[in-house]
């Protein structure tokens, strides 16, 4: 078992990102190389065009704020004409671009990046730190993102881990995860309801567990409810008062605006343990001409947080309901409530849920890191064909198609367990029609165009028929991790339609395979600086070993026709090791290092048996 | 077309992918039955709880979901496999909706609803009249008096089911108010459930009278009837299996039987030996070593469990 390859769980969050692997059946998280479990999902760009990721990213945003790009989460898979980007665009310190096809870049330095790459820098980071406590390289992981997420997010993420040269086993959704670390090790029979309120988003499933199965029975939530949104209150009140003291709008300063940002998060956080907490921002804003610099000091208290976040509070639990009414569960059934994601350290969100569901929620899950061991969990389980844990997922949107008179028909509705599949019969509507357009939606609206577009399928070659001659056959998959796909065939003639995908948010497929190219080409260069060194230096010492050996090897075996022959190759290995050393080649360097060994074994066997110690 | 299917199935069987050959059988059994009905789709007898179904659906989903063969080449049972666990999960959902009409969930609704009348006939006097005056209509109170029925019929289950039945079978020919058409259901579900338990107990008695006697056949047949009368008892699941094979019945009925008994209680030591024995005898060893190896959880000392294992191996 310990031959097979480690395959890693990653959480990759609105703010931090969390790794864990599953060893000798548990799972674990894995630290940073700063000792801590938690890495910030930040990425930035330095003025020397220096590549930050994590701790270090976020130490230096203050002073780097247009390059330094955190809550990237919020924008993977959008598009940059939604209004979700829009309001984004209006409180992110850093430049946001529309791409080619009406994806989101972001201008780091003077290159615009796509999300999938800034994301890649987060995955990557962790695959690092996984690298670092394994001691051996790391291919494989189970990503989660949000169970919301819709399909384009999800393909955002799968190609943000291939850019990272991860090869993404499956991508799971958040709450499932977590409920998997919960159930983990404990005989949980029953239905449970997490409760996942992150950085960025909040997460609502309803699942029902037995014998090591989890079966989700719904799952709900809000892309844009989070963490970050308790911030932006803080900031917004800071902001105002600034402006009444001072005539300053300090939105429009950005380094302004990040400091506040940051002095927003710790507040928050602090006034989850105190009652009253104080924010010191000294030179926050320096008026143009000289004057001398302006202060911000404020008082928080955490009654005045409640009061500023009320309605977030009000609008969390409202969600709650949705899904459990979905679930068709009263909470009088749930078994235990599972509060997942930072924010739930909050005492008004904990109050809430509590009044909410009339109990307390269950304890003794660690809410930041729950949802990467979840994730461990389930790639463990993938490769494990013994193993216990079966996950029962659903699709968390409705998939559909638009229709004449601009209205969605739902296909396959939402909750629907995956994998799923449905067909569809398309008909020619007018004579001699060739091409049949499908617009594939996925969401909840009757108005198709309240919902996001996944892509429009272009069916062509049709044959030339009469209206309504031609039926075409769609076929739409859910696979088991949220991704869909689509296929059509021609009724009568059993022939497979081609189909047309316009690029719908993300990457297009040839955009991956150039960033994949050029990736291929820096991540070699990466290696080379850290794995060629170390085979390097193993080579160098095993040689000078070898060599300091020879003198002694030469007094006692030198007469020998079998003494002089081994010690010329002894000789020849450590000089073409030793120039092997100065190349790049890895398998050649792990060879020589292997043969140096060889060398050494055999002559320090050779001292021992003629009495000779070895020193 | 028979021969079509028998080709197809020839060729799936020959078909080089990572899954042992009894696994193959088992993908293409149950395919093969997909069109039927959702109760045999999940492997359950007409009649089981909701814990029952979805206990079923698990079980089934451990052999068939897509997942517990991840990376491994399937060929063409990757696309059998989905299909098999589409179906399963549409039986599972179907048969958990109809189980559960009468649940929690909308008992509660059902409480909203009457409060809200309530304030309703409040806030507007004249409601109140007229509901009295449009209760005399004869086709409403034909609806009053099916209700009564229904309540009637709840009133003699648990004492005399039979009874019940024909209060009930009444009332659905009345009509009855919405609450009531409701609740018939239910109520009809509970009583036949009753009436069945109670034969399941009489079939009980006469295998055991047969068993003693030494008449196989006859008690295996009764044995049967039992579990199939009330598909939750374990022991006649048990008590069916054992016999079916000792009287020498086919061993894909006794199958059936012995994995319910197993399904209804998985720590029931008997039940995981007899249904190893019987896979073992039907050629399908890796099922067979699962259940043994259970059974080896269950007690490590078993003997027969390692006499059996040995054959496996």
């Amino acid at each position: 078992m310990s031959e097979q390859e480690p395959v890693i769980g990653i959480d990759l969050g609105t703010t931090n990102s969390v790794v864990a692997i599953v060893q000798g059946g548990q799972p674990h998280v894995i630290r940073n190389r700063t000792g801590q479990s938690l890495t910030p999902s930040v990425v930035a760009v330095t003025t020397a065009g220096k590549r930050l990721v994590g701790q270090l990213a976020k130490r230096q945003a203050i002073t780097n704020p247009e390059n330094t790009v955190y809550a990237s989460k919020r924008l993977i898979g959008r598009k940059a004409s939604s209004d979700q980007v829009r309001r984004a665009r209006e409180t992110l310190p850093y430049h946001i671009v529309a791409g080619e096809h009406d994806d989101v870049r972001v201008q780091l330095g003077d290159k615009p990046v796509s999300l999938p790459e800034i994301s890649a820098a987060v995955l990557q980071e962790l695959k690092l730190d996984a690298e670092a406590f394994l001691g051996r390289p790391v291919s494989k992981a189970v990503v989660t993102v949000p169970a919301y997420f819709n399909d384009g997010q999800r393909q955002a993420t799968k190609d943000a881990g291939r850019i990272a040269g991860l090869d993404v086993l499956r991508i799971l959704n958040e709450p499932t995860a977590a409920a998997l670390a919960y159930g983990f090790g404990k005989q949980v029979t029953g239905k449970i309801a997490v409760f996942d309120l992150g950085g960025g988003t909040l997460d609502v499933s309803v699942l029902e567990v037995a014998k090591g199965v989890f079966d989700v029975v719904a799952t709900g939530g809000d892309t844009y409810l989070g963490g970050e949104d308790f911030d932006n209150r803080i900031i917004e009140m800071l902001v105002m008062n600034f402006a009444k003291e001072h005539g300053v709008d300090l939105r429009k300063e950005r380094m302004a605006l990040q400091r506040l940002k940051d002095a927003a998060e710790r507040a928050k956080i602090e006034l989850s343990e105190l009652g009253e907490t104080n924010i010191n921002l000294p030179f926050l804003y320096t008026p143009p001409g000289g004057t001398s610099a302006i202060h911000l000091q404020a008082t928080l208290s955490r009654a005045k947080l409640e009061e500023l976040t009320q309605d977030l509070v009000e609008r969390t639990v409202g969600i709650v309901d949705t899904v459990l009414n979905e679930a068709r569960v009263h909470p009088d059934e749930l078994r235990e409530i599972v509060l997942v994601g930072g924010m739930t350290r909050m005492p008004a969100v904990q109050k809430a849920v509590r009044r909410h569901f009339q109990r307390d929620p269950s304890k003794g899950v660690h809410p930041e890191e729950v949802v990467a061991l979840g994730a461990a969990l389930q790639a463990d389980a993938l490769m494990q064909p013994s193993s216990q844990l079966l996950l029962l997922d659903v699709t968390p949107q409705s998939l559909g198609v638009a229709i004449a008179g601009g209205y969605n028909r739902v296909l396959i509705p939402r909750n629907t367990t995956v994998p799923t599949s449905t067909t569809e019969t398309f008909h020619t509507s007018r004579d001699g029609q060739t091409t049949v357009k499908i617009m594939v939606l996925q969401g909840e609206s009757e108005l198709a165009h309240q919902n996001e577009l996944l892509g429009e399928f272009i069916l062509s070659g049709l044959r030339l028929a009469p209206r309504g001659e031609v039926e075409i056959e769609v076929a739409f998959e859910i696979n088991s991790e949220g991704i869909v796909s689509v296929s059509a065939r021609d009724k009568e003639t059993g022939l497979e339609q081609s189909i047309t995908v316009t690029a719908s948010g993300g990457l297009t497929a040839e955009e991956l395979k150039g960033i994949l190219e050029e990736q291929a080409d820096s991540m070699l260069e990466a290696r080379i600086s850290s794995e060629v060194e170390q085979k390097r230096n193993a080579v160098s010492s095993a040689a000078a070993e070898v060599a300091g050996l020879i003198p002694r090897v030469r007094q006692l075996t030198g007469s020998s026709e079998f003494g002089r022959e081994a010690l010329r190759r002894a000789e020849e290995v450590i000089a073409s090791a030793r120039k092997a050393a100065q190349g790049e080649d890895l398998a050649a360097l792990t060879d020589w290092v292997d043969q140096l060994e060889r060398t050494r074994v055999l002559f320090v066997g050779v001292l021992e048996r003629l009495g000779a110690r070895p020193q | 077309m028979p021969s079509d299917t028998d080709r197809t199935q020839h060729d799936a069987l020959s078909e080089a992918v990572d899954l042992p050959l009894d696994r193959k059988q088992e993908i293409l059994a149950k395919e093969a039955m997909l069109g039927r009905d959702d109760w045999t789709v999940l492997g359950v007898r007409p009649g089981a709880t909701a814990e029952q179904v979805k206990l079923a659906y698990f079980e089934a989903s451990r052999v068939f979901h897509p997942d517990r063969y991840y990376g491994k080449n399937l060929g063409s049972f990757r696309v059998r496999l989905e299909r098999i666990f589409q179906r399963l999960s549409e039986a599972h959902e179907t048969l958990t909706r109809a189980l559960r009409g009468a649940t929690p969930t909308h008992a509660a609704t059902g409480r909203v609803t009457t409060r809200a009348t309530g304030s309703t006939a409040a806030v507007d006097p004249r409601a109140a009249e007229r509901r009295a005056r449009l209760a005399k209509h004869p086709y409403l109170a034909s609806k009053a008096r099916a209700s009564g029925l229904v309540e009637e019929a709840q009133r003699h289950l648990g004492t005399s089911p039979e009874k019940a039945l024909q209060l009930l079978e009444k009332a659905k020919a009345m009509g009855g108010s919405a609450a009531a058409q409701q609740r018939g259901p239910q109520l009809e579900l509970e009583a036949r459930q009753q009436l069945a338990a109670r034969r399941a107990e009489d079939e009980m008695k006469a295998g055991a009278t047969a068993a003693s006697g030494g008449d196989a056949r006859t008690a295996a047949r009764a044995y049967a009837r039992a579990s199939e009368l009330d598909p939750s008892r374990a022991d006649a699941a048990y008590e069916a299996a054992v016999w079916l094979m000792r009287a020498g019945h086919t061993l894909a009925e006794a199958r059936q039987f012995a994995q319910r008994a197993v399904t209804l209680r998985a720590d029931h030591l008997p039940s995981q030996l007899v249904l190893a024995e019987i896979c073992l005898k039907m050629g399908m060893v890796s099922v067979a070593r699962r259940h043994l190896e259970a059974a080896l959880k269950l007690d490590p000392r078993s003997a027969e469990a390692k006499s059996l294992l040995r054959q496996v191996r």
